[in-house]
């Protein structure tokens, strides 16, 4: 199966540089420059009738006639796909924001292009196996997460987890490799009344860590994105 | 300088308290009259003329006054309710009524305008202050720039140059170290950018920091993984103190301080060195140490090296061991960091040498946590 990604970049070397590497990587890769050609490009993929589960869009944000994120809203209601996000601004609300409002992943301009393959696998990952049955057994190096029978093997012994702990857990792993924002844990585990309360997750994701880590102070698994929320390292 | 008298009658309030003094006043008189002589009341009028300059301008106060003088005169001048003064010292009072009246609210606007001069006055000197003071730190910036920034961009010219001459002669390993060269050189250039951007940013006269709960287990574990990442031939360790307190601050912030603290500890010291990241609560203060095995620092430039000027302007900056000058901005910035966290950051000796820089920050009180008791195991 072809992948396909949307590269929507204004700056033309980034542009073309980024098309190279991921061409490298068997990628088919469409460009645009502004939100009006992306659009285009998209009715185009409906017209062909190309499977919206091989492409990726993956978008600039700051674009010349608007913003990336109005591409994000379209998409999601013209042409749904992941979309990854990159962006020259640092601040974090903005991530947020994209995030919560349906982005897959985020990437804060400068970064390595391997930094941009893994996310892209990630995000093409979920995406093909979000038609098929989801992954509810996990293996991470000693570690073992049965999902359906509420269960957590570490070296082979039954690590013992509450059921709010199990639920982050849990959480996470439903989008293993990908971030999930604070907003989203405490609206998933703890209720819309709880969204705000981040100081839940620092006291969970503590004891997650002292039980699931080798060395809590040097996690490999329960990865924080500082200001934004955490991710469940992919191995 | 603030005062209610002195400023500029500009509320209705303020325009209405001379009239509720003349009032009051006059009231008070036909009340007292029979108690007190003429020149007791003609005193009392003075007064009331003087207080009620304090509101009103120059010209309101006078016509207030004269309003005044000419009712004083109907109400208790004999003959009375008639505007006829019958005595000439009686004549000889109300003149002097009005002449005190007036003296007083020339005064009165004398000082208003002293009042005037130099509530501007300073005003102008904190702006010509804050101004002189942004000037200073563009100018700092601005030498930062061209001091720390063209090194790494000639290094990346000359690598990128060489690669594009050599392009297909070059044998493969030149390439690579080539790449390698200016992706180092890239990653410093966009260490020091974050770093200028972000002093600009907190010397700016409202900074807008996002405080949350924060645990210092995660921020260090995530500065550390980074690291380790980044020099996957160094030692990095974490030493926690059991039950450390969250913290209320701005994590991307800390983030970059420790991130600074880490880059500077490694490059300070050799690389066999490990570099000890430790935090404890200590004279009812949080406190997190960046702990380096290496050179250490002179006494003389444990404070200086906080300081951009200080850096920029002197020769004799110490040098890391790679020949490379400081982090440019980078230890200001921490500083700066710690300064909106209401703490501050403090650099003393490593035993047995080396350098340790500890964060200081307050303690705050926890938030209420949910209840674990509630919750079964699975």
């Amino acid at each position: 199966m072809t992948l396909r990604i949307l590269l929507v970049e204004d700056d033309l070397t980034l542009r073309y540089t980024l098309q190279q590497a991921l061409e490298i990587e068997g990628f088919v890769v469409n460009l645009a420059d502004t939100l009006a050609g992306a659009k285009c490009v998209l009715n185009q993929y409906k017209n062909e009738q190309i499977s919206m589960e091989s492409c990726l869009l993956l978008v600039d944000l700051g674009l010349p006639d608007g913003d990336g994120a109005d591409l994000i809203n379209w998409s999601r209601a013209h042409a749904p796909m992941p979309v990854l996000v990159i962006s020259a601004r640092d601040d974090d609300s903005s991530k947020v924001d994209l995030l919560d409002a349906g982005a897959d992943d985020y990437l804060v301009k400068p970064f390595s292009i391997n930094e941009l393959k893994a996310r892209i696998r990630v995000a093409l990952r979920r995406q093909t196996l979000s038609g098929s049955a989801v992954s509810e057994e996990f293996i991470f190096g000693s570690l073992e997460i049965s999902l359906p029978r509420h269960q957590v093997l570490r070296d082979g012994v039954k690590v013992h987890l509450t059921p709010k702990e199990f639920k982050l857990l849990a959480r996470l792993l439903r989008q293993a490799g990908q971030v999930v924002t604070h907003r989203q844990l405490l609206q998933d585990v703890w209720g819309p009344d709880c969204v705000d309360h981040v100081h839940y997750l620092r006291l969970y994701m503590a004891q997650l860590r002292g039980k699931l880590e080798r060395d809590p102070t040097a996690p490999e698994l329960l990865l924080t994105e500082t200001g934004v929320g955490y991710r469940f390292c992919e191995i | 300088m603030k005062n209610l008298f002195i400023e500029r009658p500009n509320t209705i309030v303020a325009s209405l308290a001379p009239v509720l003094v003349w009032g009051i006043a006059l009231v008070t008189f036909y009340y007292l009259d029979d108690k007190l002589s003429l020149g007791n009341l003609a005193l009392l009028m003075v007064l009331a003329s003087a207080i009620a300059s304090l509101w009103l301008s120059p010209r309101l106060s006078m016509l207030t006054s004269a309003c005044a003088v000419i009712l004083f005169n109907w109400l208790f001048v004999s003959p009375r309710f008639t505007f006829i003064v019958d005595l000439q010292q009686d004549v000889i009072l109300l003149i002097t009524i009005l002449a005190v009246s007036s003296v007083v609210s020339y005064l009165m606007e004398l000082t208003r305008r002293a009042a005037d001069r130099e509530a501007k006055h300073m005003l102008q000197s904190q702006l010509a202050r804050e101004h002189a003071q942004s000037h200073q730190l563009r100018n700092t910036l601005l030498t930062s720039i061209s001091h720390d920034y063209r090194t790494p961009l000639s290094t990346v010219m000359s690598a990128a140059s060489l690669i594009a001459e050599q392009a297909g002669r070059a044998p493969s390993e030149q390439l690579a170290q080539l790449a390698n060269t200016i992706l180092d050189e890239a990653k410093h250039l966009n260490r020091m950018t974050s770093n200028t951007l972000q002093l600009a940013k907190l010397d700016s006269r409202r900074v807008d920091i996002k405080l949350n709960w924060e645990s210092v287990e995660e921020i260090l574990g995530t500065v550390g993984l980074r690291a380790r990442r980044n020099h996957p031939d160094r030692t990095v360790e974490i030493y926690l103190a059991d039950d450390l307190p969250l913290v209320l601050c701005d994590a991307i912030l800390l983030d970059q301080l420790f991130d600074n603290l880490i880059d500077n500890g490694l490059r300070h010291s050799a690389s066999d060195k490990p570099l000890h990241l430790i935090a404890h609560i200590k004279a009812q203060e949080l406190q997190i140490l960046v702990r380096d095995f290496g050179s250490g620092i002179s006494d003389e430039w444990k404070s200086r090296v906080f300081d951009i000027f200080q850096r920029i302007e002197s020769p004799a900056v110490p040098v890391d061991g790679g020949g490379r000058r400081g982090i440019g901005v980078g230890l200001a910035v921490c500083r700066a960091i710690a300064q909106v966290h209401d703490g501050f950051i403090q650099i003393t000796d490593t035993e047995g040498g080396g350098a340790t820089v500890t964060l200081h920050l307050p303690l705050s009180v926890q938030p209420v946590m949910p209840a674990l008791s509630g919750e079964v195991f699975a």
